[in-house]
């Protein structure tokens, strides 16, 4: 069950450059997939694609078995079952919240299955219970994010489509947004696709990463294979890794929680939930340095021994290292002058020294962090 | 007091106006639509041709249409092959006469709401599930109110003020094609002059307010959009 696109489109601009859209990719249903890359990449042009805003001839897609497009048939967009949720929220200036909310529900568009959620449970989620009474212009840049959301989710897509929803708030809204998305796919299945040019959002709640850049997909596949691959086009600054484990205790003195994963332990800020739930952290290579000795008398918490698996060279003073720590892999971002000082090879056995650990994801979390 | 005369010729007035106006607002949306989303060098022709009786004569487009609807004219010989009447002279004809000559108070208001329309919101509305025609219904139409409002008023108060096509086209017939701007006359040349006071201060007035009812709309769409 995927949603895959070809798409070759040239525009050529006679004023500045011409841009050019040369991809082929499939989205998983039932996931959050984030489609990420710089501004200018093709990423809103894919979507629109997708959502049949934009008819370019060379275009074929294909959701699961259903043509939407391709060299002689075209399906518009009313009629793909698509949710579109754009940068700035367009919610209707003649409708009151309630009114476009209901714009939507009335619309639903699949109509033989259930809503996957009814108005009131949308209300909640996003916390709009109090707003539906106004009009769009009394409310705040989030508050019309988050109705924007709710009215495309009570339509009922089939697939929900986000361009850069949260790229204009402040980091509270968007960590409330994003967890509020990452629910709702866990507990209704809607596929989404996500665009984001922060790789830390998409990290926050995407399953499956798609890389595009100047028009073309570099990498694509589940996140964490995504993210652990050096020739992924990433750049080093926000290279990281996602490790999976369980929680092990929490030690309330210290506010610290302890997960435990085959090759050690990591240390993170305490977080609520229950001993042996598993959870996700990210670790961004930049927070990751090498020892090799184990150091006795450092501030740093997180230390596992490790073994190097992949070395990649890729400006001219940093290096990306791979580390294998149990079942599971590290990034590391060091300078040059460090690797040739610690004579790195791959195999060779070595400390990681940690100094940052990001919760991802954990459904029964997000209750508490509310 | 009014004679009977002057009543059937203020109905006859409102009957045409209204008329030309529900027309001229069914008719003219897609060309204001094509006009608001245009910029080639046909659509500035178009308009151009669009708004020519706002300064052209109204004799001179009187005049046209004489010949036009004569029963061997161009309007006039298949209009009395589909209806078995002639087009001069008649109710008909003052409706397409009026409807050329008002155009341009029609499509312009519509031309400006729909350039303003911000077409995001029919994407969004589209990717909702609405198809173009309840995409009308249900984004355009609200959105572009204003401009339909005034179209409608406009529209309806330049047809009751035509005189010189109606004169020429219409030949002034009671109960058919005399309207008030004609009875008027007719009151003015006889020097009836307090039957003509009275005509005019009715079509003063009501003219005055819808041009105020207008003016209040406009005021509020700008301050809304502020």
């Amino acid at each position: 069950m995927t949603l895959s696109v070809k798409l070759q489109h040239s525009i050529d601009n006679h004023s500045t450059a011409s841009f050019k859209l040369k991809l082929e990719t499939s989205f998983p249903s039932g996931q959050i997939s984030a489609l990420f890359g710089p501004s200018g990449a093709g990423k809103t042009t894919l979507l629109r694609c997708i959502s049949g805003l934009e008819k370019f001839p060379q275009c074929e897609i294909k959701n699961h078995q259903t043509i939407w497009q391709n060299q002689t048939s075209f399906i518009r967009s009313h009629q793909r079952q698509v949710g579109f949720v754009f940068q700035n929220s367009r919610l209707f200036p003649h409708l009151s919240v309630d009114e476009n909310l209901n714009y939507g529900i009335s619309r639903a568009q699949k109509k033989d299955q259930q809503s996957l959620i009814d108005k009131p449970s949308a209300c909640n989620w996003f916390s709009i219970e109090s707003l539906l009474e106004r009009h769009p212009h009394q409310l705040s840049a989030g508050e019309t994010q988050r109705v924007a959301l709710a009215r495309a989710i009570l339509n009922n897509p089939q697939w929900l489509l986000l361009d850069e929803p949260i790229a204009n708030l402040d980091e509270l809204s968007k960590s409330i947004i994003l967890k509020r998305l990452k629910n709702i796919n866990e507990q209704y299945g809607l596929s989404m696709i996500f665009v984001s040019h922060d790789l830390e959002d998409a990290a926050q709640i995407a399953s499956h990463l798609t890389l595009i850049d100047r028009g073309e997909i570099t990498t694509s596949g589940k996140i964490e294979e995504v993210l652990n691959n050096l020739d992924s086009g990433i750049s080093a600054q926000e290279m990281g890794s996602i490790v999976e484990g369980q929680v092990q205790h929490h030690d309330t003195e210290n506010g610290l929680s302890s997960i435990q994963f085959p090759g050690g332990e990591l240390n993170l800020q305490q977080i609520s939930c229950a001993t042996g739930t598993r959870i996700k952290v990210r670790i961004p290579a930049r927070d990751v340095s090498i020892n090799l000795e184990h150091a006795q008398h450092s501030s740093v918490l997180n230390i596992m021994s490790a073994e190097v698996v992949e070395i990649k060279q890729h400006c001219p003073a940093n290096a990306l290292i791979k580390l294998k720590v149990g079942d599971q892999f590290i990034l590391s971002n060091i300078t040059k002058k460090s690797l040739h000082r610690l004579a790195l090879v791959p195999n060779k056995k070595v400390f990681a020294q940690i100094k940052s650990v990001s919760l991802v994801s954990h459904p029964n979390l997000y209750q508490s962090a509310l | 007091m009014l004679s009977t005369q002057d009543i059937q010729a203020l109905w006859l007035t409102v009957q045409l106006a209204t008329l030309t106006t529900v027309l001229l607002l069914l008719l003219t949306m897609p060309l204001a639509w094509w006009l608001a989303r245009q910029n080639s060098r046909l659509a500035v022709i178009v308009e151009s041709i669009v708004t020519l009786p706002l300064i052209l004569p109204p004799t001179v487009l009187g005049f046209y249409f004489l010949i036009a609807f004569s029963p061997e004219g161009i309007l006039g010989s298949p209009w009395v092959t589909l209806t078995g009447e002639p087009l001069s002279f008649s109710f008909a004809g003052l409706v397409v006469g009026s409807m050329i000559y008002s155009m341009p108070f029609v499509v312009q208001p519509l031309q400006n709401a729909f350039r303003q329309l911000d077409l995001k919101y029919l994407e969004t509305a589209s990717t909702m599930g609405a198809g173009p025609q309840d995409q009308f219904f249900s984004i355009v139409i609200p959105l572009c109110r204003t401009g339909f409002i005034s179209a409608a008023t406009m529209g309806f108060a330049h047809t009751v003020g035509e005189f010189g096509i109606i004169l020429m086209i219409g030949g002034n017939i009671p109960g058919q094609t005399q309207v008030a701007s004609l009875v008027l006359f007719d009151h003015v040349e006889a020097l009836n002059y307090s039957s003509a006071h009275l005509i005019s201060a009715i079509l003063m007035v009501s003219s005055l307010v819808m041009l105020i009812f207008i003016n209040t709309l406009n005021r509020n769409a700008m301050a809304r959009s502020q």
